[in-house]
């Protein structure tokens, strides 16, 4: 008989069978595969992901099985964190349309899989990073809920702190 | 919440959890945090939450990837794609008060410090949310009365602050920051009295162990400064008194220095060495018996019990001022890497060095031991020691200590880089030696200058990017910007680390001297001694910040290659690579080192150790920073992240 599976079913009732260590990545499908097995799995384990689609987790759990191996720190250093750059694999991964993007850091934030959900964050940071107002709000569809008064008090207010 | 319609069936930025938006707003500089808290509501608070959190005064604004070049000025619209290699999120740890991104008039740069400060003490007045988003400022940095009068009203406006330091305080009337309950707190000679509150952290500059600290057993981080006098005097009425050991200690910076060698083993047993996961060491420097001292100063650090160490930081507190000297600081060092770095993460390496460079033992021979030391033994014994997925090597002076060695500079000089660039801005630097002088403090003359002392100078001003102040432990480095600073092409100063041992200012030396016609070997020895008061800078000298700004990326394509070996893709030519073979060969045999000179030479780019995957992710070379990665096909590539505009 082969190993026991992790089956992890999606909002849209597509099955993904994968290997426990895949599966692990994700600290909250971690807890509850040790809480509910505590002797360990011996037979196949089903974990309904209600609010993440197939197409959706199809991708994270490729995120997954690429880095089964991977060993992360528990970084709880902000600033460390910071320095170093996204995974070019990762990069390319995420290399996705907006929502998808979105869709991708929300089922990594619900799973809690915290070197996805940076790695997504990062990119969107760098998506805004050197774009002005205007060109932030073409780019990520923002309806400018300010009047001309109110955003000149903004900038007025912060503008102590402008590059220039 | 006013969502558009247009995104009623796709996702937006909108429509991200709090903690998630946060996660990104983290990476923001502070440009772009206002620039986004402008285009929504939504977005207005967690924006300025983050813009206020960490606050830092000082002169030199911070340096920002793809705008601090001028290349990106002249062709703007080519810019770095998002998501480009270069990417780099240093510059969001801090908000900064500076003046201008360029610094040529220093009083205006000034005037507009103090401008910024009184736009933000107004919107503090104005809208008073804001003050519970700041947890921490920081005032570097010498300035002027009426910046440091507002900084005086900032401190006022506060009930409570994480930390709130100031580098230079008014001796006469300080500003006192007690009331503001830190969680770090810098104790220095006034405030003697310190209630426990919240602090956590710890940084001793007095000499004596105030009343009433018995809770001193309960924090978290201790940091002495670098007066061994205070330290000594310090450590021995906490042991006199026999106050516990430090249960709850994790971070921990120590000095190590001759004067005070019987003092420290008493109190060194109350660190908790088996649980720290942070440490710096500073070792003064033993001119008498340097190898003696240094056997002793390492073996007080029990190496064995160091299974937590995250974060290490060695540093060179007082000039060391030779070859012969370095390496075997070096050795010993790289000796005690071996046994520590299985958890580590973060490791910074500083010298200190003769402001002027040119070790008397500087031989090009000498030059390459010291390479092979930085270059292929280093970087192998993190990747074969250390577990850590995403290292970080912080080497804040190496270009500065390599500059020490006349010989191969003047290779570096006039053979080194031959790019249009660099040949264009060497030949300068070749010109700038054959119209200047520097001072010699030994003869009190002004003599020729060689390659080692201009370069030596130029590496002292670009580490000037990674310095905080001297209060600021290396192992912080991470938490603040790097700073683009500005050097006049003239002026000589030392180390702030190197001199902090005796508790003097940064001294400044006698400038470069302009001479309006080549000076290069005029009788240097014949020169009239009064002449040496002289020291005005030339207004018609060329050189100045200006051209400075464009040296970094020089100094950039010299430390490139130095990553290309470390990543094992520097091909070079053939006949090359039998040459540095026989010197690595000579290192080895030659001499009574430990070196391991047994170095691959399959120059693919790819992982030379098939069993210790290469794990360093970013590393610091003097100011000049790289993040490194790997292709999808397993080939490691690397990118200059602030220095080079052709990737």
């Amino acid at each position: 008989m082969s190993s026991p599976k992790v089956i992890i079913v999606s909002s849209d009732d597509e099955k993904f069978p994968v290997e426990p260590k895949v599966a692990e990545k994700s600290i909250l499908m971690k807890n509850m595969i040790h809480d509910l097995n505590p002797d360990g799995l011996t037979e196949d384990f089903e974990i309904p992901t209600p609010n993440v689609r197939a197409n959706v987790l199809s991708k994270v759990l490729e995120w997954c099985e690429h880095h089964k191996n991977t060993v992360f720190q528990d970084d709880d250093d902000e600033d460390a964190k910071k320095s170093v750059p996204v995974e070019e694999w990762d990069r390319n991964f995420l290399k996705v349309d907006q929502e998808m993007l979105y869709e991708i850091i929300l089922a990594a934030n619900y799973l809690n899989i915290k070197p996805l959900l940076d790695s997504g964050c990062k990119m969107v940071a760098e998506m805004i990073k050197s774009k002005s107002p205007e060109e932030l709000r073409r780019t990520f569809n923002i309806v400018n809920d300010f009047s001309p008064e109110e955003e000149a008090a903004i900038r007025k207010e912060n503008e102590w702190a402008e590059d220039r | 919440m006013s969502h558009n319609e247009a995104s009623t069936n796709t996702m937006s930025l909108l429509d991200l959890p709090a903690n998630v938006l946060a996660n990104i707003i983290s990476y923001l500089p502070q440009q772009s945090l206002i620039n986004l808290a402008t285009t929504n509501y939504a977005f207005y608070r967690p924006c300025l939450r983050k813009l206020y959190s960490h606050i830092v005064v000082s002169e030199a604004p911070p340096l920002r990837s793809g705008t601090s070049s001028d290349v990106q000025k002249k062709n703007k619209k080519k810019q770095d794609p998002p998501g480009s290699r270069k990417e780099d999120f240093q510059d969001s740890t801090q908000t900064v008060i500076y003046g201008f991104r360029s610094r040529r008039y220093a009083k205006l740069n000034l005037q507009m410090i103090y401008a910024r400060l009184v736009v933000l003490l107004q919107a503090l007045e104005i809208n008073q949310e804001l003050i519970g988003f700041v947890k921490k400022i920081h005032v570097f940095g010498k300035l002027n009365r009426e910046i440091f009068d507002v900084v005086r009203r900032l401190s006022t406006k506060f009930v409570r602050l994480d930390c709130f330091y100031i580098e230079h305080q008014d001796e006469d009337d300080p500003i006192d920051t007690r009331h503001l309950d830190p969680t770090s707190h810098y104790m220095r000679d006034l405030d003697l009295e310190v209630a426990r509150g919240r602090i956590t952290e710890l940084t001793i500059a007095i000499p004596a162990v105030p009343e009433g600290l018995a809770w001193l057993d309960s924090i978290t981080s201790l940091s002495f400064g670098d007066n061994p006098v205070m330290t000594s005097w310090w450590i021995n009425g906490y042991v006199e008194r026999k106050l516990p050991p430090f249960k709850s200690l994790r971070k921990f910076r120590w000095v190590f220095h001759p004067a005070l060698f019987d003092a420290p083993t008493g109190f060194l047993k109350l660190i908790p060495w088996e649980q720290l996961q942070q440490l710096e060491l500073v070792f003064s420097y033993d001119e008498h018996a340097l190898e003696d001292y240094l056997t002793e100063c390492w073996s007080m650090i029990p190496e064995s019990s160091l299974p937590c160490l995250q974060k290490l930081s060695i540093k060179q507190g007082a000039v060391y001022p030779t070859h012969a000297a370095n390496e075997m600081y070096d050795l010993m060092m790289f000796k005690f890497l071996t046994h520590v770095a299985s958890n580590l993460q973060y490791l910074s390496i500083r010298h200190a060095l003769p402001p002027l460079g040119n070790f008397s033992d500087g031989v090009e021979g000498n030059y390459r031991r010291r390479y092979e030391m930085y270059i292929k033994v280093l970087p192998k014994i993190i990747t074969r020691s250390s577990t850590a997925n995403d290292f970080i090597l912080s080497l804040p002076n190496l270009f500065q200590t390599f500059a020490c060695y006349e010989q191969y500079m003047n290779t570096v000089l006039y053979n080194g880089c031959k790019c249009e660039y660099c040949n264009y801005y060497l030949s300068k630097l070749d010109k700038f030696l054959m119209h200047h002088k520097y001072y010699d403090h030994s003869t009190n003359r002004y003599k020729d200058m060689n390659a080692s002392h201009l370069f030596s100078a130029i590496g002292r001003n670009l580490s000037k990017r990674m310095d905080q102040d001297k209060m600021v432990p290396q192992l912080d480095m991470l938490s603040y910007p790097l700073w683009d600073d500005a050097w006049d092409f003239h002026k000589v100063d030392e180390d702030a680390a190197t001199v902090g041992a005796g508790g003097a200012d940064l001294q400044l030396l006698k400038p470069f001297k302009c001479y309006d016609e080549e000076v290069i070997d005029q009788g240097e020895y014949d020169e009239d001694p009064t002449d040496q008061e002289a020291t005005d800078i030339s207004p018609n000298c060329e050189f100045g910040s200006e051209l400075y700004s464009k040296i970094p990326k020089c100094i950039g394509h010299y430390t490139n290659d130095m990553i290309q070996e470390i990543l094992n893709l520097h091909r070079g030519n053939a006949e090359q690579r039998v040459d540095e073979q026989e010197d690595g060969e000579t290192i080895g045999n030659g001499d009574n080192n430990k070196t391991e000179a047994n170095f691959d030479h399959f120059k693919d780019g790819g992982d030379s150790d098939t069993t210790h995957r290469f794990n360093i992710r970013r590393i610091y070379i003097n100011g000049i920073v790289y993040n490194i990665g790997s292709e999808l096909n397993g080939t490691h590539y690397y990118v200059n992240v602030y220095d080079d505009d052709d990737e």
